[in-house]
């Protein structure tokens, strides 16, 4: 699983112990067992019926895990939500933007989700193709973006720079551009996620494409006696970097924000690369097979609502799309502000995806 | 028993095709062009090589590790070992490879100890040695255990007899411990093998470069980044074809039998006294102590955090991991021993003793399929017959049982041979058979390993990832999930500290088996 450092976090009270609820829980879990050994048994025989009749609609929405869980936005979310729409939001998650992806193909036209939230705009190519998603058939308003959104399809719902995260107790004089970081033969040596399975990984290799274009292959062969490993994701790579394991990681610029906000540390810095740094943008759409669409277009109306917005920065550390009336928090104030941010249209991605991949495969290492 | 092993491998077959089934309808057509890509011929050649290296370092240290751990039944502290060796094997790969960086890392304890003597190996560890290490760290333990109850039910007879004709050890070890190692490793192998040629966050992380991959690499990316479910079957069904030659050769190699009557490990050997013998036991004893004990004692770093446990959301994912750990356990000792007692039942009775190793075999399919691929080849099938939300659990324990099926078995066909040889002849000819021939006659064998099994299979289902990811969420979360969540939320230590938890519950389970085993042996 790639787990998204994006998802994060609001910290909140410590929740304690509550017995009765354990003991409740592990019940329903054996009695969920119990009844689901027996269905899975009969498959294709009656089979049990869940949840009680309700009077109110039920809007689902498909997201990645850690959006819903403790430390993420999605609880504030959903009592907002259900406050104005006279419905009950019901999340379905998968691990993260990949799992969205393959979740939605897997089910196709028989999806229970009405929308989906989360999905990476590297992926976004891919999951347009599969013509389950519907246009949200309105004009955006101007968003707080460093790039111009013309989808018609997906309304972006937060925003990060990808960025170089270093020590500057460790890393005196991190380089300036990707190209100082290439070039350097004795330069910072770094971790960075695999594209082939995570989506700060993919990102790298479409800012090394997009700033290398056809000599993205040379420059990968140049890189590479500095990058100290590929992991499968952002967990690993974070964790490994704190570890000691290299001077720098791949993540984002907002990383420092959750060390000064979360831990009081303030070492932790982020580089903004003269070139620009990519873009990692999340996306909202809803499904075209949507049962309630009507709820389905109020809740892309409430992502771009200030109620929403403001839980991104420090609920998601990312940047919101449109930045709320009191303006960020303070954890955000000294961050790095990359002169440039670089996405690549996501049907070019699309296309070339496979392409660039097998180059960076077919960079040898010297 | 006949019916129960039908059954039993109808199932885990049915399973893995039916998966591979659902995927292939779910896609939009195979293209076989991948198959020929240079890419995946360089990856399988480093699978090959990696996995065979991992597989035979593990052999060895288990193989060595046992012999020492027979020859020396009390010195202080073994009991912790045993226990660290049913522990290491079920951590999940994000914990191993913190653990490993954590000792073996260039800022971990021995890159901290090089660099105050004036020496930085730099990054060393990224690339084989990394991967080795922690494949080794993780199996080598578990070909341990298995090999010291092998050894363990050597006859004291033999060993009396081997001291009458005056062995020296290099004897002793050729003619009384080589055979029973030999017989137990083709089996053991094919299952560290197959771990290894499949494994993933572990090889990605430690491996240092994008050639350092598995095949499981490439059916992510089809499956998660591509979407191209035809070509994710298509790349499962090659590793699980690949699977099934190397099972394939462990039919042929395995010769189970002939395992001689007795259990009683009380005996003397004549090989104790033997002060080369004895240094060598140190040395090894050391060595694995030394190899395993600060990985595993790195996790405890997780205390730092430990007020962090007593959080609502924890406790439900401890207690959901618990519920389905026992349950998985359950049935994956349930199946093993249906396919166990029917492989003997042929081998011994029918004399058809490639019947009876197809269904050994059979018990190794689910670790040659991804996880991933099980789970979404199901769940596609399933979706239309049961309802989505009420799916997950009882997936999560079918297809975790399936995984710890193999584990099972090794632990499980030693005792049930030993106990046909012993006892075989005398229960076909006072006609005991079904029910009453696993109560009477394989029970009081049977049993101690049985808790084994049990604890291994629910220790494999605590640590699982691959299979929850898919169908967990904020209502069905266990720790390994939490752990990510934590991870991924930038919350290192709280994350460490569920890791600590994680490790704590297993280590408890291996000691509870344990002590049963004891208990088990002093009555016997």
């Amino acid at each position: 699983m790639v787990a998204n450092p994006t998802n994060l976090i609001r910290v909140m009270p410590a929740e304690g112990l509550r017995m009765k609820n354990q003991i409740a829980t592990i019940l329903s879990v054996a009695t969920r067992l119990s009844r689901g050994l027996l269905a899975s048994l009969v498959v294709g025989g009656a089979l049990v019926a869940p949840a009680a009749a309700q009077d109110k609609p039920t809007l689902t929405v498909h997201t990645y895990s850690s959006f819903v869980g403790k430390y993420g936005p999605g609880k504030a979310l959903k009592e907002r939500f259900e406050e104005t729409c006279g419905c009950t939001l019901a999340w379905l998650t998968s691990d993260d933007s990949g799992g969205i992806l393959s979740r939605m193909k897997l089910d196709g036209e028989s999806s229970r989700a009405d929308v989906v939230l989360g999905l990476d705009a590297n992926l976004a190519g891919e999951a347009e193709a599969t013509g389950l998603l519907a246009p949200h058939g309105r004009s955006l308003p101007a968003l707080d973006m460093p790039v111009a959104w013309s989808s018609r399809t997906f309304v972006p719902f937060d925003w990060g720079y990808l960025a170089f995260v270093y020590d500057e107790t460790k890393l005196k004089t991190p380089p300036q551009s990707l190209r100082a970081l290439v070039d350097d033969p004795s330069g910072p040596r770094i971790i960075v996620q695999d594209p082939r399975t995570s989506a700060p990984g993919l990102g790298f290799l479409l800012w090394m494409k997009e700033v290398y274009g056809d000599q993205a292959g040379p420059a990968w062969t140049k890189l590479r006696p500095r990058i100290v490993t590929f992991t499968k994701g952002w967990s690993e790579a974070y964790g490994l970097f704190l570890k000691g394991e290299a001077d720098m990681v791949l993540s984002y610029t907002t990383s420092p924000a959750y060390h000064i906000a979360a831990e009081k540390k303030t070492q932790y810095k982020a580089v903004a690369f003269a070139e620009g740094n990519y873009l990692h943008v999340e996306l909202a759409a809803a499904m075209r097979t949507a049962k309630q669409p009507e709820l389905a277009a109020k809740f892309i109306d409430f992502v771009l609502s200030e109620r929403f917005q403001e839980l991104m920065p420090e609920g998601n550390w990312m940047y919101p799309v449109k930045t709320p009336a009191a303006g960020l928090p303070a954890s955000f104030a000294n961050l790095a502000k990359p002169a440039k941010g670089l996405l690549i249209d996501f049907a070019k991605v699309r296309d070339g995806r496979r392409g660039w991949i097998d180059e960076w495969l077919a960079a040898p290492a010297r | 028993m006949r019916l129960a092993g039908l059954a039993a491998s109808a199932l885990v077959v049915g399973v893995v095709f039916v998966a591979l089934w659902g995927l292939v309808r779910a896609g939009e057509g195979i293209d076989t062009a991948v198959l020929a890509s240079p890419y995946l011929h360089r990856i399988i050649r480093f699978s090959l090589l990696q996995a065979g290296l991992s597989t035979v370092l593990s052999l060895l240290l288990g193989a060595a590790l046992a012999l020492a751990l027979l020859r020396r039944q009390a010195f202080p502290g073994r009991g912790a070992l045993l226990g660290l060796l049913a522990t290491a094997t079920v951590l999940p790969a994000v914990v191993v490879v913190f653990a490993v960086v954590a000792v073996f890392g260039r800022s971990g304890w021995l890159g901290s100890a090089l660099a105050a003597l004036g020496w930085d190996a730099g990054s060393w560890l990224y690339g084989l040695p990394g991967i080795l290490i922690a494949h080794v760290f993780l199996n080598a333990p578990f070909c341990a255990r298995v090999y010291l109850r092998a050894l363990e039910a050597q006859p004291p007879e033999s060993w009396r007899l081997a001291a009458h004709l005056g062995l020296t050890p290099a004897a002793t070890f050729r003619c009384l411990d080589a055979p029973v190692l030999a017989r137990e490793t083709p089996a053991l192998a094919t299952l560290v093998f197959l771990l290894c040629f499949t494994s993933f966050a572990v090889v990605l992380a430690l491996g240092g470069g994008p050639d350092r991959a598995t095949l499981e690499v490439a059916i992510y990316e089809a499956l998660r980044l591509d979407a191209d479910f035809g070509r994710a079957a298509l790349l499962s069904a090659l590793q699980l074809g690949l699977g099934g030659l190397l099972a394939a050769a462990f039919v042929l190699a395995s010769r189970r039998g002939g395992e001689s009557a007795g259990a009683n490990r009380h005996a003397l050997r004549p090989d104790l006294a033997s002060p080369a013998l004895r240094t060598i036991d140190g040395v090894v004893l050391a060595i694995a102590l030394a190899f395993l004990a600060p990985p595993v004692a790195s996790i405890l770093a997780g205390f730092a955090a430990v007020s962090s446990l007593l959080q609502a959301d924890v406790l439900r994912a401890a207690g959901t991991s618990v519920a389905i750990a026992a349950a998985a356990a359950v049935t994956a000792v349930g199946l093993a021993l249906a396919l166990a007692l029917s492989a003997r039942d042929l081998r011994t009775r029918r004399r058809r003793p490639r019947a009876a190793g197809l269904y050994a075999g059979i018990a190794f399919a689910p670790l040659a399929l991804p996880p991933f691929t099980l789970v979404a080849g199901l769940y596609v099938v399933l979706r239309g017959h049961v309802d989505a939300s009420t799916m997950g659990v009882p997936m999560v324990v079918v297809v975790n049982a399936l995984m710890a099926l193999p584990f099972a078995m090794r632990l499980l066909e030693p005792p049930l041979a030993l106990a046909q040889e012993r006892h075989g002849r005398l229960a076909d000819s006072l006609g005991i058979d079904g029910i009453g021939r696993l109560r009477l006659v394989d029970w009081p064998l049977l049993r101690g390993s049985l808790f084994g099994a049990l604890a291994t299979a629910a220790a494999l289902s605590m640590g699982d990832l691959g299979v929850i990811a898919f169908f967990g969420g904020s209502e069905l979360t266990t720790l390994p999930l939490l752990l990510y969540q934590r991870l991924g939320a930038y919350r290192m230590e709280e994350a460490a500290a569920v890791a600590m938890l994680l490790t704590a519950v297993v280590f408890a389970l291996a000691l509870i088996a344990q002590t049963g085993r004891d208990a088990d042996a002093r009555a016997a």
